[in-house]
């Protein structure tokens, strides 16, 4: 139970930094195209 | 120290703070000048919803009545639509009215909320949140037990709260039903964002802790977050 726990807050935490990663590519992008 | 001395401390650090310091930097004052009321917005309060009846308002929906927006958690909604976008007033995903699920959102997405030409083409920039809401159920509900177990404590031995624990209590309530009044208030769905309780974070971190702590203690993160919420808990 604890390490469900333990791989669903690590999940979470990866999944934000992604989220951000994501929205980095597509700034750079966005200012490689401007 | 005794109880009525820390509130004699905090309410006039708290008097001092709001009268003397932050009306000149927080631009209180100026607000006040220019438009008569320190707390004006770009926006003008909206009539009062109904509890159960849908009712209209010059801005974007938002509550539509109180039960709706208040008493309502839509996570097929997110599920469905991961991405808000600015849809026009009649066409909108139906999480857009509920006051919970669009601070969930916005809290767990970056790209909840953009504008227009800002949209995702990618399946992988939707699909990420789609899973993100749902791993992050987990989270919540260790911040939902936890606030549970902070407020059956208090209603069962008022009297063993000690004075840092009413502040922290104090601090969440408020900040909770700071959220409510301003999304009673506007009612448009823009005002329903998680940055407004943002300055009590803290008082939303350490239920989360106590309850994180007793269910794992091998996370680092929750470890470390634990290891503060039990100093706090011992001064």
């Amino acid at each position: 139970m604890r390490r469900m726990g333990d791989v669903l807050l690590g999940a979470v935490i990866v999944l934000y930094a992604l989220d951000c990663t994501l929205l980095a590519v597509q700034l750079f992008a966005s200012c490689r195209s401007a | 120290m005794t109880v009525l001395r820390y509130a004699i401390v905090f309410v006039v650090a708290l008097l001092s703070w709001f009268t003397i310091i932050a009306p000149k930097p927080g631009a209180y004052w100026e607000q006040y000048r220019r438009y008569g009321s320190p707390f004006a917005t770009n926006r003008l309060p909206e009539p009062f919803p109904r509890l159960f009846e849908h009712t209209m308002f010059t801005g974007d929906p938002g509550v539509r009545s109180i039960a709706e927006s208040l008493f309502t958690f839509r996570i097929i909604g997110l599920l469905e639509d991961p991405i808000l976008l600015d849809h026009d007033r009649d066409h909108f995903p139906l999480h857009r009215t509920s006051l919970w699920s669009q601070l969930y959102g916005r809290l767990n997405s970056i790209r909840f909320e953009h504008l227009p030409s800002w949209r995702p083409h990618s399946a992988l920039v939707t699909n990420l949140p789609r899973l993100t809401f749902l791993v992050a159920l987990f989270p919540m509900a260790l911040l939902l037990l936890g606030a549970w177990r902070a407020t059956t404590r208090v209603i069962a031995d008022v009297g063993r709260v000690r004075p840092h624990e009413w502040l922290i209590a104090v601090s969440a309530a408020g900040y909770v039903a700071f959220l409510i009044a301003l999304a009673l208030r506007y009612r448009d769905y823009s005002f329903f964002k998680p940055i407004h309780a943002f300055a009590g974070l803290l008082a939303f971190l350490l239920p989360f802790g106590a309850h994180a702590t007793a269910f794992t203690r091998r996370s680092i993160a929750v470890r470390a977050c634990g290891a503060w919420e039990t100093s706090c808990w011992a001064r």
